[in-house]
């Protein structure tokens, strides 16, 4: 093993000071740490990169999406397991093991203590504490109703305004960007709104029963929670995609890479490569130069052509296209290699990344033969776009209607926001993937119909309230709609799909393995899941569900708005039986 | 090409009769509203047993044990393995009240000539050390066994595939047409479909399917909602079963199965948190450690109960090629292969070796129906 000195410190130091030094062991071992950061951070720190290894054929994994969602970096943490590393913080003594296949239960203890069931009924109960959600919580606040959030993190703030951990001191905030300062800006308007807003932390809406009681578990705790109005704001998740390696330590997402820089003040990697498409690579990519580590190459599937026809839309908002240009001109600097009409082929390495292959593609995303570039690097980031997290929408029984160039299935919004179940309401990327700027719009729209919806304003009132920000979204749109014609995400990307590689991480199901039950005649993913088990794992399908559509449309032609998806069901996130064990349920 | 049979339903029944059919010779087309076991067949704990644990009425008896049998010897015949978990099957009683009420089944089971044990808390321990001190009761079937209900349905279907069967999934089959005593066409909601032989395996959805013959078909559905846990390493090998059919397993992926079905609700799908929470507290009870691990995801399906607890299989009054193989209740898994072969018999043969007077389409339009 790699001696500590061997190696630069994976801890970023400019600009924060961490919290209180304390130990934790791994595997027995005494390793140091720091208050406030998760355990995923310190395996990290300490160099390593295998977490786990997967139950179905023992190959190593790390931490991939970084931000609890994917479970594929799974621990024993005093003898309990299965716990997600990348959103578990570090607690003085605390002992982790690595696990080797399935975690084991009979390690001894006590049982945790049945749950509690409690019943709650709130005006407003806004789903999400990102951008979206926040927004709309101020705007329905302003107009006098009371809100409560539930948000999954620690501290709300949602992916883009992503706080550090509570112990971590920062020196200047200026020196984390302007999505940074703005996020600490919303929430502390969402503080300073206590008496109306109350925020729900560490809280996870698992399921919603009839009469439309959304269930979240928090603590010990199961609430029922009723509401008049509902604002979904549960955001989106990165799009998986699949390729030979996909599943070694190092290969992250790029959010989830960006998460661990920005929040962990952790370096993911020392050499990288980055491979996707749209501008959050090129955002990514700058803050991993700013830390320090080096950025091989940025392969994107677009081409680098600019795109004339829609200069003008780009042109409705030059600040977005500065910003975008900005962040180019660094990176060639930097002397990163920039790849347009790049797509990545497969990652290489034994117990971990040790090189990627990226090769180049037509306009029609065809493969050119020949074209083939490996580079030596410990971290790939891949970052082909947002899927829109529907699964709260579904449970609500919103129609949803396919929109490929916003994510894929979208719950149908009228103007205000609200969906086809009256008092139902989404903002953000949710309702179809536009961006933090828009998601703040969207927010405070759906929060001001919100209120109405409650009789404490008139709609007419909510349509004055909202006229500034449907005039900011109008431009935003414009530019969004032009980058996404130059960045789509088309089953044709997914190209480099051998019948080795892994589709289902959870379940560790192969290309071949799904191929085999649609040739079998079905094309259904119910059934699929059923024949394969791909789906049947922690995520549920988020991270293999995308994959099987974009292969029923690539390789065996069906329209992907005719693929069925998964019937919605309770729990959405894994949910500890303990608080099922309350009293009032009848056999 | 026409087919010989026209087999509705792509569940266990559905799938087992094309399976033996097949081995007949016979070419069956299966039509599928869904997909494979998108009904009750997919939401099952699927424990194969002689006796069962909430009694086996005495006409199916014949069948269960003929079934038990079958199912173990055509598993070669399949191409994947079941994914069987063999170690037997604990019917618990958690208070001296249910401990009388669960005496009669381990009665009954013995009286089939089945050896099992009937144990008290110390001696269930033993055998199942993941119990607690609530328990104390057992009754332990030991040749019981579970398997995955996918890879049953699947393994029939395809080996019924490779002998030149077909299935087309997608097709909602609206109507049986019946015209002088023979059947005119199959109506569905991707156009028509004919063969000579018709045998409806639809499940719950049997009597809507054959509604315009005016046959009292009283097939009601139940509705059941599973828990699916999180998978660890292996802890149990038992299927154990409590009073009102609730049950679990450990399958052989590691994730525990906790369900039941018993709700007459009509077709109302759904989850509900009252069920969920009488499902996990009963278990959880029993097997404390149950209560560390999380639950990933729920569902449910309806399960084909008839109103004396028999199923319907056998000709169609006046329409000898017209079959219904349908209304097993809770215990299709498990009468699967039985059925399979006695309506294979009945296509082939015009009769079944197994004794099918008990489970006969015309007994609820007799004035006095035999119930159980």
């Amino acid at each position: 093993m790699e001696k500590d000195t061997d190696r630069k410190s994976k801890r970023i130091d400019a600009g924060v000071s961490r919290g209180k030094v304390l130990e934790v062991t791994v595997d027995g071992k005494i390793v140091r740490a720091y208050q406030g950061e998760t355990i995923a951070a310190v395996l990290s720190a300490s160099g390593i990169r295998a977490v786990r290894r997967a139950p179905q054929h023992r190959d190593p994994r790390g931490v991939y999406c970084a931000v609890g969602a994917c479970h594929g970096c799974l621990v024993t943490v005093n003898g309990r397991p299965n716990v997600r590393a990348c959103v578990t913080p570090v607690e003085p003594g605390q002992a982790v093991s690595l696990q080797d296949g399935f975690g084991r239960f009979d390690g001894g203890g006590p049982e945790p203590l049945p749950g509690e069931l409690v019943s709650r009924s709130v005006p407003v109960l806004v789903i999400g504490g990102g951008p979206a959600g926040l927004c709309a919580a101020l705007e329905a606040a302003d107009q006098g109703a009371e809100v409560l959030v539930i948000d999954e993190n620690p501290q709300p703030g949602g992916q883009i305004y992503r706080q550090m951990p509570i112990p971590f001191a920062i020196k200047d905030p200026d020196d984390f960007g302007s999505d940074y300062t703005a996020g600490q800006a919303l929430l502390r308007r969402a503080g300073e709104r206590a008496e109306r807003i109350t925020i729900w932390n560490d809280a996870v809406v698992w399921g919603v029963f009839d009469p439309r009681q959304v269930a979240v578990m928090r603590n010990d705790r199961l609430v029922l929670i009723t509401a008049h109005a509902v604002v979904v704001a549960t955001g989106a998740y990165e799009r998986p995609y699949p390729v030979n390696g996909w599943t070694l330590p190092g290969v992250m997402t790029v959010g989830g890479a960006q998460a661990v820089i920005k929040s962990q003040r952790i370096r993911p990697g020392e050499r990288v490569l980055l491979a996707g498409t749209g501008p959050l690579q090129l955002v990514v990519a700058d803050q991993m130069l700013a830390a320090g580590i080096e950025v091989v190459a940025v392969a994107e599937a677009a081409p680098a052509r600019f795109p004339l026809g829609r200069l003008l839309d780009l042109l409705s908002r030059t600040d977005l296209l500065k910003q975008g240009l900005g962040y180019l001109f660094r990176l060639r600097k930097a002397g990163v290699s920039l790849l347009p009409s790049h797509v990545l082929k497969a990652v290489e390495g034994k117990d971990g990344v040790e090189g990627a292959v990226v090769c180049r593609v037509d306009p029609r995303l065809h493969p050119v033969a020949g074209s083939e570039k490996r580079f030596g690097v410990d971290t790939v980031c891949i970052g082909y776009g947002l899927i829109p997290d529907i699964r709260v929408t579904r449970m609500l029984g919103c129609t949803h209607a396919y929109r490929p160039l916003v994510g894929g299935w979208v719950p149908w919004v009228d103007e205000t926001m609200q969906t086809d179940q009256a008092g139902v309401f989404v903002a953000g990327d949710g309702a179809g993937v536009a961006g933090v700027l828009v998601a703040r719009c969207q927010g405070a729209i759906a929060g001001l119909y919100a209120a109405s919806h409650c009789d404490l304003i008139s709609p007419d009132q909510a349509e004055r309230a909202a006229r500034p920000f449907r005039k900011e979204m109008g431009s935003l749109l414009r530019f969004r709609n032009a980058m996404d014609r130059m960045y789509p995400v088309r089953p044709g990307l997914y190209m480099h799909i051998t019948d080795d590689t892994l589709v289902c991480r959870c379940e560790g199901v192969s290309a071949g393995e799904i191929r085999k039950a649609i040739r079998e005649g079905t094309t259904d993913p119910n059934d699929i899941k059923k024949r394969t088990r791909a789906g049947m794992g922690y995520c549920q399908g988020m991270n293999c569900l995308p994959t099987i559509a974009a292969m029923l449309t690539r390789e065996f032609g069906v329209a992907p708005e005719k693929i069925p998806v998964l019937t919605p069901r309770p729990p959405s996130k894994p949910l500890p039986l303990n608080l099922l064990m309350v009293d009032g349920g009848s056999e | 090409m026409k087919p010989d049979v026209i087999v509705i339903g792509a569940g266990v029944i559905g799938t087992a009769c094309a399976y033996f059919l097949s081995r007949c010779g016979v070419k069956v087309l299966v039509l599928e509203r869904k997909h494979l076991c998108a009904g009750a067949s997919g939401a099952t704990a699927s424990v194969i047993s002689i006796g069962g644990t909430s009694g086996t009425p005495e006409p199916l008896q014949p069948m269960n044990i003929e079934s038990y049998r079958l199912i173990q010897d055509i598993e070669p015949d399949f191409e994947k393995p079941l994914e069987k978990i063999q170690g037997g099957s604990l019917f618990v009683a958690l208070s001296e009240l249910e401990t009388e009420q669960i005496r009669p089944f381990y009665e009954q089971v013995c009286r089939m000539g089945v050896e099992c044990t009937f144990l008290d808390g110390t001696e269930a321990r033993r055998i199942e050390p993941l119990l607690s001190s609530e328990v104390v009761a057992a009754f332990y079937n030991p040749a019981s066994f579970h398997l995955s209900p996918f890879r049953l349905c699947e393994g029939y279907l395809s080996a019924a595939l490779r002998r030149g069967s077909r299935v087309e999934y997608g097709v909602g089959v609206r109507d049986v047409v019946v015209k002088n005593g023979r059947i005119d066409r199959v109506v569905t909601d991707t156009g028509d479909y004919s063969a000579e032989w018709v045998v409806v395996a639809a499940g719950a959805h049997t009597p809507q399917i054959l509604s315009s013959l005016g046959l009292p078909i009283p097939i009601e559905p139940a509705r059941g909602q599973v828990i699916i846990t999180e998978a660890c390493a292996r802890m149990t090998n038992h299927s154990i079963s409590f009073l009102n059919h609730v049950y679990l397993k450990q399958t052989f992926h590691g994730n525990f199965y906790l369900g039941s079905h018993t709700e007459f609700v009509g077709f109302t799908d759904g989850i509900t948190l009252e069920k969920l929470t009488a499902y996990v507290r009963v278990p959880a009870r029993a097997m404390p450690l149950l209560s560390r691990l999380r639950g990933i995801r729920c569902f449910a399906g309806f399960r084909p109960i008839s109103a004396d607890n028999l199923p319907i299989i056998g000709p169609v009054p006046g329409c000898p090629k017209l079959i219904i193989a349908s209304g097993h209740g809770r215990t299709g898994m498990r009468f699967s292969a039985g059925t399979g072969k006695a309506v294979g018999g009945l296509v082939t043969d015009g009769k079944a070796e197994t004794p099918l007077e008990a489970f006969a389409a015309d007994r609820f339009s007799k004035e006095t129906g035999n119930r159980a």
